[in-house]
Parts: C-alpha cells; sequence; structure tokens
C-alpha cells in the first residue's frame, strides 16, 4: 500500500514540475513571430539557379545541408549494425507471427513488384516532386514487410547482397562527394552539369546523391524488419 | 588537404567494413596514422574555415583553429595507442566500425561551426557509446546500455529543443551567426536557450547535477571501453560545451554557477569514490571529479587556468588510458573488480604504473599532474576566486585518501599471485607512464601549446 | 465561419499549445512509467511533439510549399522556409534509429533476465 502511494507520489511531482515547465515555456513561445530573412529565404532566392531542382527542400537536404544527410545515413547504418550485432543467430529462428490469411498470398506476387518500383520511382524523382532516398526507401522497405507477412517462414532475406548494397552505397555517397572536393573544391561540390528545372536529368550530383541514400535506407530498414521478426526460438 | 577528411575516411572505412576481411587492424591504424599526419600538416596555416557544398554561411562549414586542431590531434594519439595496445589481438568487425565512428564524430563535433551539424556528430558519438557499452553482451552490459539511453535521449530532446528556438529566432545555423546575434533576442529567450543547451550538452559533458548515471555506465562496460570514454568521449563533450559558451559571450554569473557545478562535481565524486568498493566506479568517479576540476577551470575565464585545464585534459586522458588498461589486465586475470583484487596480485610493473597514474591525478610532483594543478590554481588565484583554490585543495586530500588506500592495499602482506603480462604490453603501458614523468619534468613545449589554445577558446566569440 | 480560423496567429497559437501539451505527456511519461517499452515510447511521442512544433509555426497561412508545379513556377518568399522540413526529416531518421536500438536492447535484456521494469533493474550498483 506505502508502494502505491510512493509511486502516486513520484508520479504526481514529476506531473507537477513538468506543468509548471511547459507552462514557463509556453509563456515564452505564444508571443513570437518568425524572422523575416532566415536562411531558408536565402536559399529560396538562389535555388534555381545553383541546383536547377525543382524541390527546394531535396536541394537543402542533399547539397545544402548534405553533411548532415550523410550524418543521417551513418547514424541509421550504426544502429542497424549495433542491432544486428546483439542477435545470434537469427537465421536458426522462427518468425514472431504467423499468418495464414490467403488474400495476402495471393495479392503479393502482384503488389510487391508494383511496390518496389512506386519505391524507385519516389527515388529517382526526389528532385522534381515531394518524395526522395528516405521516403522511396521506407516504401521499399514496406514491400519487403508485406512479403514477410505473406510468406511467413518460407521468405528470407539474401545479407550478403544487403551488406553489399548497403557497403557499396555508402560508399558511393562519400566518393561522390569526394569527387566534388576534387572537381568543385568543396566537398559535395555540384561538378555535372545541371540541366533544366524539371526534366528528369537535372541538378547536377542530386540525383546521384539520393539514389545512394535510397539504395542504402531500403537496404536498412528491411534487415531491420527482419531482426526484429526473426526471433522467436525454434 | 580538406578538413573533412578527418570524418568522411573513417565512415569511409566503416562503410567498406565488408571488403576488408581480415586486415582490419592494419588498415585502423594506417588510416589513423594517416590521419595524425594530416593533422600535423595543418600546424602552421591556422585558423582554416572550408565551407561544405556552397558559401558560408549558407552552408556548414568546419573551423580550425589551435584548439580544434589541439583536440583532433589529443584524439587521434589516443585512438593510435589504444589500437597499439591491441595489435597482437586480432581486431573484430565492431571494434573496428565502432572506433572509426568514434574519431569521425568527435573530430566533427570540434571542428564543426554549425550547430545543427554539432547536433547531428553528437548523435552519432552517443549510438557508438550506446553500442561500446553493449559489447560484452551479458545483463550489465545491456543495463547499462538502457540507463545510457534513457539519459541520452532526454539530452537529445532539450538539445533539439535549444536548436530549434535558435533557428526559430536567428534564422540561421551557422555559430558565428549565431554568436553575432544571440544578444539580439530578448532575453527571456535567451535563458531558454542556455537552459535546453546546458541540460543537453551538459548531460553529456557529465556535470552535476546531470552525471548521477556516469558511474553505472562505467561498470557495465568492458574496461577498455571504459578507457575510451574516459580519455576521448568525455574530453570532446566538455570541449563542446565551453566552445559554444564561450561563443555566446556566457555572463560573469554564469561562468560562477559552471564553476560551483563544477566544485559540486568534484566535491560529491570524490567523497562517493572513498565510499566504494569497487575498482571500475572508483577509476569512474575519479573522472568524474576531474571533470569536476575542469569545469571549475574552464569557467574561470582566465589564461593561465585554461592553460592548466588544456595540460591537465592532455595528462588526464593518457593517465586514464593506462590505468584502465591495467585495469582491464587485473579484472581479466581475477574476474573480480572488487577493491581486494589490489591486494591480490603481484606485480612491480603493475604497482609502479597504478602509482604513477595515482600521484600524477594527485598533482604531487614531479609528475605532469602536478604542472597542470598549478596553473589552474595560480590562475584561479589571480583571479582572486580564493574559494575556489581552497576547494580544490581540499577536496584533492579526500582523492588523496583512497589512491593510497589503493597503493597501501598493494602492499599488504596478503597471498598473492603473479600477474602475467606480455612484454609487448609493457613497453606501450610503460611508454605512456614515462611520457607522464616526461611531462611533469619538460612541460614547457606543452604548456606553450595549450597556452594559445587558451587564448584561442576565449577568443572564439570574438573572431 | 471558418475565416476567423484559418488566421496565422490563431493557427500559431494553436500549435504552440497542443504541441507543448503533447511535449509535456511525453516527459511525464518517459519520467514516471516502469515498463521499459513506454519509456522509450514516451520518448518518441516528446520528439514528435518537437517535430510538430517546429514544422508548424514555420507555416503562414496562404503560403505554398516549396516545390514548383504547374501552377507554382519561381521560387519567391511566397513559399515555405525549406530549411526546417529538411532538419526534421534528417531529425526523424534519427530518432527511428535510437528508437530501434533501444528496442533491440529491451528485447536482449528482456531474454537475459525476465525483467522490464526499470526499478527493478539492479544489476548496477554498489555491491553487485
Amino acid at each position: 500500500m506505502s508502494l502505491k502511494k510512493d509511486i502516486k507520489l513520484h508520479s504526481l511531482s514529476v506531473s507537477l514540475v513538468v506543468s509548471v515547465m511547459t507552462i514557463l515555456l509556453l509563456s515564452i513561445f505564444l508571443n513570437f513571430s518568425l524572422v523575416s530573412d532566415s536562411l531558408g529565404v536565402q536559399i529560396l532566392s538562389l535555388n534555381a539557379d545553383e541546383t536547377a531542382t525543382a524541390n527546394a527542400v531535396t536541394s537543402v537536404v542533399t547539397y545544402f545541408r548534405g553533411f548532415d544527410t550523410l550524418g543521417e545515413v551513418t547514424i541509421l547504418f550504426l544502429s542497424i549494425f549495433g542491432i544486428g550485432l546483439g542477435l545470434d543467430g537469427y537465421r536458426e529462428k522462427l518468425n514472431i507471427f504467423a499468418f495464414e490469411n490467403q488474400l495476402i498470398k495471393i495479392a503479393v506476387d502482384i503488389l510487391f513488384p508494383l511496390i518496389i518500383l512506386f519505391g524507385f520511382y519516389i527515388i529517382i524523382h526526389g528532385h522534381l516532386s515531394p518524395g526522395g532516398g528516405f521516403q522511396g526507401g521506407v516504401v521499399i522497405a514496406s514491400g519487403f514487410l508485406l512479403m514477410f507477412l505473406a510468406k511467413n517462414d518460407d521468405f528470407s532475406l539474401n545479407h550478403k547482397i544487403i551488406s553489399i548494397a548497403e557497403a557499396l552505397s555508402g560508399a558511393g555517397f562519400i566518393l561522390l562527394g569526394l569527387l566534388g572536393l576534387l572537381l568543385a573544391d568543396r566537398f559535395l561540390g555540384n561538378f555535372l552539369p545541371l540541366g533544366s528545372i524539371g526534366s528528369l536529368f537535372s541538378g547536377g550530383v542530386i540525383p546521384l546523391i539520393y539514389i545512394f541514400v535510397g539504395i542504402k535506407v531500403s537496404a536498412e530498414i528491411t534487415a531491420l524488419i527482419e531482426y526484429f521478426i526473426r526471433i522467436k526460438d525454434v | 588537404m580538406s578538413l573533412i577528411l578527418f570524418v568522411t575516411l573513417p565512415l569511409l572505412a566503416s562503410f567498406l567494413t565488408p571488403l576488408f576481411r581480415d586486415y582490419l587492424k592494419y588498415i585502423s591504424l594506417a588510416l589513423h596514422a594517416s590521419l595524425l599526419l594530416l593533422a600535423f600538416s595543418f600546424i602552421g596555416m591556422l585558423p582554416i574555415t572550408e565551407t561544405i557544398s556552397f558559401d558560408s554561411p549558407l552552408s556548414i562549414s568546419f573551423v580550425l583553429d589551435s584548439a580544434s586542431l589541439f583536440f583532433v590531434i589529443l584524439f587521434i594519439s589516443i585512438m593510435i595507442l589504444f589500437l597499439l595496445y591491441q595489435i597482437k589481438e586480432s581486431m573484430s568487425r565492431e571494434i573496428f566500425i565502432l572506433t572509426n565512428m568514434l574519431i569521425a564524430s568527435v573530430s566533427g563535433l570540434v571542428l564543426s561551426g554549425d550547430i545543427f551539424n554539432i547536433y547531428i556528430f553528437f548523435e552519432i558519438a552517443s549510438i557508438t557509446a550506446y553500442i561500446l557499452t553493449s559489447l560484452n553482451r551479458d545483463k550489465k552490459a545491456y543495463s547499462g546500455a538502457i540507463r545510457y539511453m534513457i539519459m541520452g535521449s532526454i539530452a537529445s530532446i532539450f538539445l533539439l529543443m535549444g536548436i530549434m528556438s535558435i533557428y526559430l529566432n536567428i534564422g540561421s545555423l551557422s555559430l558565428v551567426t549565431i554568436a553575432d546575434k544571440f544578444s539580439t533576442i530578448d532575453s527571456s529567450t535567451q535563458i531558454l536557450i542556455l537552459i535546453s543547451l546546458f541540460i543537453g550538452f551538459g548531460i553529456k559533458a557529465e556535470v552535476f547535477p546531470l552525471n548521477f548515471w556516469v558511474v553505472d555506465i562505467y561498470q557495465a562496460s568492458s574496461n577498455r571501453v571504459n578507457a575510451l570514454f574516459s580519455s576521448i568521449l568525455s574530453k570532446a563533450y566538455i570541449f563542446l560545451f565551453f566552445h559554444i559558451a564561450y561563443m555566446l559571450h556566457i555572463d560573469q554569473k554564469l561562468m560562477w554557477f559552471l564553476a560551483t557545478m563544477g566544485v559540486i562535481s568534484f566535491a560529491v565524486a570524490e567523497l562517493s569514490a572513498l565510499s566504494s568498493r569497487d575498482t571500475k566506479r572508483i577509476f569512474a568517479y575519479s573522472t568524474l571529479g576531474q571533470i569536476g576540476v575542469l569545469f571549475i577551470a574552464l569557467s574561470s575565464g582566465d589564461q593561465k587556468a585554461l592553460t592548466g585545464a588544456f595540460f591537465l585534459i592532455v595528462l588526464h586522458s593518457i593517465t586514464k588510458l593506462m590505468l584502465f588498461l591495467s585495469l582491464d589486465i587485473l579484472n581479466t586475470q581475477f574476474g573480480s573488480s572488487k577493491i581486494d583484487i589490489f591486494s591480490r596480485f603481484r606485480s612491480t610493473f603493475l604497482v609502479i604504473l597504478f602509482a604513477i597514474g595515482f600521484l600524477s591525478l594527485l598533482g604531487i610532483p614531479p609528475l605532469g599532474g602536478f604542472i597542470a594543478k598549478i596553473a589552474i590554481l595560480e590562475g584561479l588565484a589571480y583571479i582572486q576566486s580564493y574559494y575556489l583554490v581552497g576547494a580544490i585543495l581540499i577536496i584533492s586530500l579526500v582523492e588523496a585518501v583512497y589512491f593510497f588506500r589503493l597503493l597501501g592495499l598493494t602492499q599488504k602482506d596478503t597471498q598473492r599471485d603473479p600477474v602475467v603480462i606480455s612484454l609487448y604490453h609493457k613497453i606501450i603501458l610503460g611508454s605512456m607512464a614515462l611520457f607522464i614523468v616526461y611531462l611533469g619534468l619538460f612541460p614547457e613545449s606543452l604548456l606553450a601549446i595549450c597556452q594559445s589554445v587558451a587564448s584561442s577558446l576565449l577568443g572564439a566569440g570574438h573572431v | 465561419m471558418f475565416d476567423s480560423f484559418n488566421q496565422t496567429p490563431f493557427l500559431h497559437t494553436a500549435i504552440t499549445i497542443g504541441s507543448f501539451l503533447i511535449l509535456a505527456i511525453g516527459l511525464v511519461g518517459a519520467l514516471t512509467k516502469k515498463n521499459l517499452f513506454k519509456i522509450f515510447i514516451s520518448f518518441a511521442i516528446a520528439e514528435t511533439a518537437l517535430f510538430i512544433y517546429f514544422i508548424g509555426m514555420h507555416f503562414e497561412v496562404g503560403k505554398v510549399a516549396p516545390i514548383l508545379t504547374d501552377k507554382v513556377t519561381q521560387f519567391s518568399t511566397n513559399m515555405v522556409d525549406p530549411v526546417p522540413q529538411a532538419m526534421i526529416l534528417t531529425t526523424i531518421v534519427i530518432a527511428i534509429a535510437v528508437l530501434a536500438l533501444s528496442l533491440s536492447f529491451i528485447i536482449n535484456y528482456f531474454k537475459l533476465t525476465n525483467n522490464m521494469e526499470v526499478d527493478k533493474m539492479d544489476e548496477l550498483g554498489e555491491d553487485r
């Protein structure tokens, strides 16, 4: 009985402290107006000339702040690697769930290629419409998740292909940046012809960067899905 | 030659790990040696600012000045020593990837001139640390890793809040622009940003009251990982904390607050070490105590104290590397980390190593730690913070008690087993100890370097 | 009738209050809950609140997305700031990575100790 009282007291005091903090924060943030000449506004005015991409968010993600994207790709790589370290012998384990759904089994053979194609479409058209490497990569991974749900234990990934895809796309990103260092005097400098806004072959290195990111993200999230599904002991 | 190579070459090596098969340790040593040479090649050319992909301030910039070059050289050298220590063992994939990621992220942390980029490297270093903690894969390791992740997530959230407030109010992410325009924001938002950044960076820099979780993490990881945490990771976060603090021109009262937190850190850590019976935890408490001293010295704003602080950073990194690797030998031999293992081993070599390490941490001449402490105390006395001088001296007495207790245990008349240390390990550890003695006898060149680092840090916001 | 709601200050106020409420819920959950899963999901909730706040505050009524389409043929100041969107993209991926890693640690820890409560985690401490 007294333990429950202790826990309730602890929760109550934490809630009180957090509420006070929230009220203070609200009082600071509620009367607020945006800065008018922020970084984004300056980038927008340069975007058409410097990068010839129709999607300003893509040009910010891959070009103006491309180094952050490299760091993000590294974080994903590290975390999937860390998950893989802790799981031993996952090939001998079974899926944690097993669905027997005829509708999915029949539909997956049609849907899976379509989903993968759609994912690649999103990756490649990242500089023309909303989308890009991360978004398309996750779509591709969801296609693989569908395969797992449909085929249960019969479907397993070829980890050689996944690790080669990861390694080559990650290295490709960095080598692209280093090429930019050599040819355009800055890391991730744009050294390919810019083309015209709106066509598929425009934007210089930007679509290439997003393709590398997309392949890496899809490989990693697919591996992540499999790591979390195959944990039931035989 | 470009600054970003410090970050991208280790990343490239980590990504290409599947291709390297059995040559991991040679590639790792070659990579770090070439990075060290690259760092030395920049020595006459300071300061350098390099932007990535587009002109600053629209894009990310990397800034190399004396302080960042000092830390890059320090971190890579410690990593090379660490790798050399392990060269006779085969290097596993995970150690290869994690050590490369560690060097890439701490280099990015000290070199980057853009606050969101710093957040990214902060996260890479955190995830590397989480995985390093869990490497042993037993109950303690996972328990420690989970706790570390809880504290790290809190730090992330507050840091994000700070960065978002900065962008919403200033509109730029480049540190130079933020430093210029910080004083133009209204004061309640300034306080909010400072508190968020203090909590965010302070959790990782391990200052009181945000460091209650650290010792458990040291207990959960293996001693080699503790060596890396203590020598490389904590120094990077402390430098980052004060780099941002000096850039934002924090006023006197806040610096006094930081110094007080440093005193309390030092006191609480040393008193806890006194009552601890576990050698890993004792060494961890000692690290926390030295971090407290660094906070006192770095927040004083005085050139001499900061010189002493950087000298102490070099000394402490090498000393803790040596101490944790020696503790690793003892732990593996006896399978326990309780304090009584100090009365169960017989090895004159190890006793000398521990003696040199402990006496240097205490600041006893003629070892290097003495020079560092004297410089710090002189600097503090110069700005007439006598209570800080007194606090450091009194709390060092507590430190002396438990270090001498450990040394006394090594001389007790009990049943002792000899410790087997290979000649190669003796050479590496012995050279670290000799370097500590050398720095105590001939500190002039390192002191001169630390002086220029100190002026660079103090002048950081005035660029 | 809805035009009075379609004003920028109202929108900003609603977003601020809403997201800070969610942030408070997330932080309270992270600091008081005992189950390890709940703690980390609460962190995810708190981070989501920050994302909503950051992106929401950069939106003003009448502005369009920073993408060229058939109707919007030029980049102008009538577009929303693209930098916060890029920052949040990156931060979402970081949050996913950290969450996935933490969940895998929880799974491994549970397999070794059968314990999911944070206050029963007693492997580390003075006398272990």
